[in-house]
């Protein structure tokens, strides 16, 4: 059967855009020429694929048509648009590793609060410390998109995603699941165009609210002071260029004091190795090794396990304990204050010669009331109970013991003893001047100085290890400028 | 050598433990009483018993008649404050290889141990 003449043909019309086209029944076209694949000839003819949603659309809307004369349309094509690549990123998350290994990436998560310990603002660091090992993060590769289709059939092309511009340095690796590792201890340093890891901290500013207390396992440097109230603790060295307040300061190299330390009575700081400052005032410290100052210590409890050189600065005031050489400007001021210095200490080694003094003596007590016990026990012999025999048995054990250990305990003492004594070194000079007042222990006597005693002059022992002074060549008894107090 | 040491007072254990050390003996089982030792004798087949008398629950000899019932080979030493010869003699009979009275030095009870090993190996 044929169309009848001047009876409209169904039509394709594509939108001016080519993003749809639409099959369009009229009302007089007869509805039994009206086949799928009449229509989707007419599609083809019109220059629009016939794809499998094609026809499916094509069979939805004769499915629908009405038995009545009307006109019928639909959309039966559309294009499909690119799905353009996503760009390549770095996901940072300091997570552990099996939490970056899931399939599903997962939310970074603050870590737990330690309930029992409260809450302080001094200990909410500002920086990313990291340890080599560490995953830091993923990189999300670039992705390629997918390439759409237009209604004639012809691929559009999709962009693909472009790499991430960060790069990485050798502080960095990334391995081939994408996961990024730290190769060393120290600080993230993250910018848009390069991720690294910096085994130094370098802090531009102060240490205070805005940084957080520092805790860090290499050198620390501070372009800044250090507030009161916060703390460093780095196992390198650390240099302050500013004014370090009364603030805790533990490191495990040298540190370099700029701006000189103001402790208010509240600054602890203890120096593995070497401690270079401008001033100290205030402060109480133990240095491992030797210690320099500028100018003035002001009332500071050190002890300091090297030397001493402050050959222009003042000691005025608080106690120094020292191991090693002592070159210091003047000690004490023409106010009195007390200023005290003990030389030739080893502290470490007196403490533990001290335990080891109380050691034997608990041990000696024990012995004595062990050998009681047994004197009493051999007096019964014949009478003894098998209590008693038994208890005869354990007193003769325990005395075994406790002298083999008090044996040991005076192998220690002497051993300690020589050791002290090799330590022990005294001395001291004084470049400008010797305050009345101020007080000198060697070897466990503390002398006073009489009268201010002007410098250059040296104090150190004799043959005999007794204290001399020595100025201009000439050596003296220390009882000529100072007394014996105790 | 696998030791078994039986006696109820701790510090004895320790004494006797002490002195098996010195001797370089360190596998040693511990009972409290003779019976917490027959609960044990026979999973561990100690090399050698050290036995106190004079225990609660089941007393040293007690536990060494048991013992000897099923086991004739494995040497043991009374470590006892009982001293009368009648004693020994009966401990003898019962199967105690040699003897150590209350008190004693950790240098007598090694020396009673290696004599006693000495004489079971020339068995």
């Amino acid at each position: 059967m044929s169309m009848a003449t001047g009876t409209q043909d169904i039509q394709v019309s594509i939108a001016s855009d080519g993003s749809e086209a639409t099959l369009s029944i009229p009302a007089d076209f007869p509805r039994q020429l009206a086949t799928a694949s009449y229509c989707q000839n007419r599609v083809r003819a019109g220059g629009v694929e016939v794809t499998a949603q094609v026809a499916a659309a094509i069979e939805k809307l004769l499915a629908a048509m009405p038995p009545q004369r009307t006109q019928v349309q639909a959309v039966v094509a559309r294009r499909i648009e690119p799905k353009h690549g996503s760009g390549g990123a770095i996901e940072w998350n300091i997570l552990s590793d099996a939490a970056l290994t899931a399939s599903v990436p997962q939310p970074s998560e603050p870590p737990q609060a330690d309930k029992a310990k409260p809450f302080s603002f001094y200990d909410c660091s500002a920086f990313t410390v990291v340890k080599a090992g560490q995953i830091l993060g993923r990189e999300i590769p670039a992705t390629a998109g997918e390439d759409g289709r237009d209604l004639v059939g012809h691929a559009i092309k999709a962009k693909p995603g472009k790499p991430t511009p960060t790069k990485l340095d050798a502080s960095l690796l990334r391995d081939a699941t994408g996961r990024l590792i730290a190769q060393i201890d120290g600080v993230l340093q993250r910018t848009p165009q390069l991720a690294k890891i910096d085994p130094i901290l370098d802090i531009p500013g102060d240490i205070d609210f805005s940084t957080g207390n520092v805790e860090f396992k290499g050198d620390v440097i501070v372009r800044g002071g250090v507030r009161g109230g916060f703390a460093i603790s780095a196992q390198g060295n650390v240099e302050v260029h500013g004014i370090i307040e009364a603030a805790t300061i533990q490191c495990g190299g040298t540190l370099v004091a700029h701006g000189g330390i103001a402790g208010h009575e509240r600054a602890k700081v203890t120096v593995g190795q070497h401690l270079f400052a401008k001033y100290l005032d205030n402060i109480a410290s133990e240095i491992g090794g030797d210690f320099q100052v500028e100018r003035e210590v002001i009332n500071c409890e050190l002890i300091v396990k090297g030397s001493v050189r402050m050959p222009h600065s003042s000691l005025i005031g608080g106690r120094l304990v020292v191991t090693g050489d002592v070159e210091i400007g003047t000690i004490g001021s023409g106010a009195g204050v007390i200023t005290s210095v003990v030389f030739g200490s080893v502290p470490l080694l007196e403490t533990k010669q001290r335990d080891l003094d109380k050691q034997a003596a608990d041990l000696a007590l024990q012995l004595q009331l062990l050998r009681k016990e047994q004197q009493f026990l051999v007096g019964q012999q014949r009478a003894l109970s098998p209590q008693q025999k038994e208890r005869m048995t354990e007193v003769m054990f325990e005395l075994d013991q406790e002298e083999k250990n008090l044996a040991k305990v005076q192998a220690d003492k002497k051993e300690i003893g020589e050791a002290i004594n090799q330590s022990r070194r005294v001395k001291f000079t004084v470049q400008r001047k010797l305050h009345q007042g101020a007080r000198l222990t060697i070897r466990d006597q503390q002398y006073r100085i009489d009268a201010d005693t002007a410098g250059p002059l040296s104090i150190g022992l004799d043959l005999g290890a007794n204290p001399v002074f020595s100025r201009n060549g000439l050596s003296l008894p220390l009882g000529q400028i100072a007394r014996l107090i105790r | 050598m696998k030791i078994l040491l039986i006696d109820d007072s701790r510090t004895m254990r320790n004494i006797q433990k002490n002195a098996l050390a010195e001797l370089g003996h360190t596998d040693v089982t511990e009972a409290c009483d003779g019976q917490d030792a027959l609960s044990k004798v026979k999973a561990l087949s100690p090399d050698l018993i050290l036995l106190d008398w004079n225990m609660p629950v089941m007393d040293g000899m007690t536990f060494l008649k048991a013992f000897r019932t099923d086991n004739k080979a494995t040497p043991v030493i009374m470590v006892t404050t009982e001293a009368e010869k009648t004693r020994v003699v009966e401990a003898i009979k019962a199967g105690v290889n040699n003897y150590v009275v209350k008190p004693f030095t950790t240098d007598q009870l090694k020396e009673r141990i290696n004599q006693t090993m000495e004489r079971c190996k020339a068995a």
